[in-house]
């Protein structure tokens, strides 16, 4: 680990995820001194709050989850390049660095709708597709997600070349930022999907509270803890220019409401193994209390079944984990469910495993329905004036030396 | 005349169906999947029926339900050899089904866990007598005894006692069982206690409606 | 207040010095001879201030060409950090054969026409000139080739005094200023009736009154 890393850990990551409260606390308190609007009693203004853009870590990863995001799938054109993909990239960075610090982009159009940046985050990913074009200068490793039996996969929300992840506690900062990066991707790239999401408006709970999802249930309670971020969420050593970087699982949940509705309380946290009122564990008392799957009940059958969700994610293997950043969605059509977004320095390692336990047996399974699927790669951040993912757009093509070294990394991590 | 004794013997019951209230609702806030199940899916019958004494332990042991179930399914039946249940159970619509190893005579208890189609599990025990069993020693069938007592066991005692321990052996090794093997105690003294306090208060309502 | 990014170009009044940023495809057009003050992070306008700089070019950018266009602008604004208003009368760039200042007024019968600005654009002291779609923008016309989004194009204005302000602008989709290129014209034969629907469209006359600020 590098000092740089070691720094922003210290420095940025633990107040981003361990002591979240700490963290909105003094960011409150700023915004409320240099809010410029004339605000009522009691009633703080945090439109002006920011989250930094540059870093060794692109943000929105362990940034604690604003209150919206606006996931976009974008397609590169054909005949689209390394040199048309840097372009991009400079261009988005350019409006991110600026949206995000609360400035217009460069002709921005509508520089009123920026200047309340609201915690706005822009974190991009690129797709297999755009790898194996970067292959073999980069290559850090990442492959596409093995068939699940119960996918039903929707191309419509499938894989794209990139991803860019907007997330704001203001939607209007959120739409307006969108707007502004699709259009300077739209020279180089086609929009397939916006996946729109949300949590609870900020200030409606307690900052740092799990969220629920909209089956009701609180949804993220095992989440990685800032001491295994070096270990788990980082990519370290895997590929030249990636440190720093990690990847993303993206994964559209639907869920059958229409037949969850049919479903008891009893049902309910059978299924899940926790208690819907606070999410504690079916054998504990609050939501974070591990739970005991050896505990039974009166029959002496587990309290928490073995097929109910707790206990088909929970692995022994404690690399067998990743940073959960979800979000729900409701479509005004009536389908919702939940944008499931994790990041993990190994996807296979870490996310496969669970996911191939739950596509097996999780109780839950006759509720929710994987129907979008993709992994991407997130580059590590960029320093003021540089664009995200430079490093790995600009590698010089390997020698033929170091192609036969990255070939027998690539076997040994596959 | 009987009226001193009726009123007496449900005074008793009463009395000691109020001394099992504390472990009655330990019990429920234990199972806390328990009590509220019976809203929904219920067990109908079952093959041997409760409190029933039969002479020799069937291949399989049956539980039918008032609706469709869909799983995952335990069912576990412990005897005085310990577990008879072999290999995993089955559904079927409303009918849930557990091979067992045929065992020696004694009392029997099937204790089930099984997800109906509502998402709710139904648990219960369901004690029967088995007044014959496999007493005399038989052993040469073992090994079809393990497979899922093939040949008809019925009143044909052929598999003794270390058969069956090895074949609950073998079947604790498979996995998914081995963890009820080591919980049966669990089963025996919480269920019963359930069941016995169940129905010493049910006794005493039903004779002495207030 | 401006946060200092890629496109915010210190510019020092004689010195030539193209602000490189450590950015990959600059277009090295006036033989950068950047040397011992060329450092790559001294592009914030604090140390432009620190320096004898006077002009700056805040947030350059070009709009990218369509399919066949051959002439694009250049917008931003320029910062007078001295005490006395400059004069900007030029500007050229390696990527187009001929650069002209332009302005945007009425044509006194509800349309905008676009000609060369009379005496250039007088940035006054310590304030600025915005250079926006619909008002006062640098015109480059005859492309040496397509610009295309994403590419960065460096540019030098030429001051009143003889001397140059050199920046770096980033080649941006945008869709509108278009009619100020509508029919391949330019200049005195801008007349065409969807020309000024345009105009109209684009709210262009509220821009063309942003001529002088005194302050960001």
């Amino acid at each position: 680990m590098t000092g740089m890393h070691r720094r922003h850990l210290l420095a940025g990551g633990a107040a981003a995820i361990g002591g979240t409260a700490v963290g909105w606390g003094t960011r409150g308190l700023r915004s409320e001194e240099t809010s410029p609007a004339a605000v009522a009693a009691g009633e703080a203004v945090t439109g002006g709050e920011t989250e930094p853009f540059h870093g060794v870590h692109q943000a929105g990863v362990v940034t604690p989850p604003q209150a919206h995001t606006s996931l976009l799938g974008l397609d590169l054109v054909d005949g689209a390049g390394t040199e048309d993909l840097t372009r991009m990239m400079r261009l988005l960075s350019d409006d991110a660095a600026r949206l995000t610090s609360g400035t217009g982009a460069l002709a921005d159009t509508e520089p009123e709708l920026a200047v309340s940046p609201a915690r706005l985050t822009v974190t991009f990913g690129f797709g297999p597709r755009v790898l194996r074009m970067l292959r073999p200068a980069f290559d850090p490793g990442l492959q596409e997600l093995p068939a699940f039996s119960l996918d039903r996969l929707d191309p419509a929300w499938g894989q794209t070349d990139v991803l860019v992840q907007v997330c704001a506690e203001d939607p209007v900062t959120v739409a307006h930022a969108r707007r502004m990066l699709l259009k300077d991707a739209s020279p180089f790239a086609t929009t397939r999907w916006v996946q729109e999401g949300f949590r609870r408006a900020r200030g409606t709970e307690r900052a740092g509270t799990t969220m629920r999802n909209l089956m009701g249930q609180v949804d993220g309670t095992v989440n990685l803890p800032v001491e295994d971020h070096a270990r788990l969420l980082w990519s370290e050593g895997a590929a030249a220019a990636f440190d720093g970087g990690t990847f993303l699982v993206l994964r559209r949940i639907e869920m059958d409401m229409v037949d969850w509705d049919r479903t008891d309380r009893v049902a309910r946290e059978f299924t899940v193994g926790r208690r819907l009122s606070d999410g504690a564990p079916l054998t504990g008392d609050a939501e974070f209390d591990e739970p005991d799957f050896e505990a039974t009940d009166a029959v002496g059958f587990p309290v928490i079944d073995p097929a109910s969700h707790v206990a088909r994610s929970r692995s022994e293997n404690t690399d067998e984990r990743f940073l959960r950043r979800a979000y729900n969605y409701a479509m005004p059509t009536g389908e919702s469910g939940l944008l499931f977004v994790a990041y993990a320095a190994d996807v296979e390692r870490q996310f496969v495993p669970v996911q191939q336990r739950l596509d097996e047996l999780d109780l839950l399974n006759e509720w929710v329905t994987t129907i979008g699927s993709a992994v991407y790669a997130v580059p590590p951040g960029c320093v003021e004036g540089d664009f995200v993912g430079r490093e790995m757009l600009n590698l010089p093509p390997p020698t033929a030396a170091e192609q036969a070294g990255a070939g027998n990394r690539t076997g040994g991590r596959a | 005349m009987t009226r001193p004794t009726t009123r007496g013997t449900a005074r008793g019951l009463a009395a000691l169906a109020l001394a099992l209230l504390p472990a009655l609702a330990g019990v429920l806030a234990l199972g806390g999947a328990f009590a509220p199940a019976q809203a929904h899916a219920t067990l109908s019958s079952s093959d041997p029926a409760a409190d029933s004494s039969v002479a020799q332990l069937p291949e399989e042991v049956s539980l039918t339900f008032n609706q469709e179930m869909r799983g995952p399914a335990y069912v576990l039946v412990t005897g005085p050899d310990g577990e008879a249940a072999d290999g995993d159970p089955t559904i079927d619509g409303t009918t849930v089904t557990q091979a067992v190893t045929p065992g020696a005579a004694g009392t029997y208890t099937i204790a089930y866990r099984v997800v109906s189609a509502d998402g709710h599990p139904v648990s219960g025990e369901i004690p029967f007598e088995i007044t014959e069993g496999t007493g005399s020693a038989g052993g040469s069938e073992g090994s079809g005894a393990a497979d899922g007592a093939t040949d008809d066991g019925a009143g044909d005692p052929q598999v003794d006692g270390e058969t069956i321990e090895s074949g609950a052996a073998d079947e604790a090794a498979g996995g998914e069982q081995g963890w009820w093997s080591r919980h049966g105690d669990h089963v025996l003294i919480f269920g019963g206690l359930f069941v016995v306090a169940g129905g010493l208060l049910y006794g005493a309502l039903r004779r002495n409606p207030a | 207040m401006h946060l200092p990014t890629a496109h915010t170009v210190l510019a020092v009044r004689s010195a030539l010095v193209v602000g490189v940023l450590g950015l990959s495809t600059v277009l090295a057009a006036c033989g950068s001879s950047s040397e011992d003050d060329s450092t790559p992070a001294a592009s914030d306008s604090a140390s432009a201030e620190a320096a004898d700089a006077s002009l700056t070019l805040v947030d350059p950018w070009i709009k990218a060409t369509a399919e066949g266009e051959d002439m694009t602008a250049a917008f931003g604004t320029i910062v007078n950090d001295t005490d006395a208003d400059i004069t900007v009368v030029g500007a050229s760039t390696e990527a187009a054969g001929v650069v002209e200042l332009h302005e945007v007024v009425s044509d006194g019968s509800g349309g905008m026409l676009m000609q060369p600005k009379e005496g250039g654009f007088v940035v006054p002291a310590g304030g600025s000139h915005d250079l926006v779609a619909g008002g006062d923008h640098i015109m480059l016309m005859e492309l040496s080739s397509a610009l295309v989004s994403g590419d960065e194009v460096a540019v030098s204005l030429e001051l009143e005094d003889g001397s140059t302000v050199d920046f770096t602008a980033l080649v941006k989709p945008f869709t509108g200023a278009d009619e100020e290129y509508a029919g391949g014209g330019h200049g005195g034969d801008e007349s065409s009736e969807d020309h000024s629907d345009h105009e109209g469209h684009e709210g262009h006359g509220d821009h063309s009154g942003h001529e002088e600020h005194s302050d960001q």
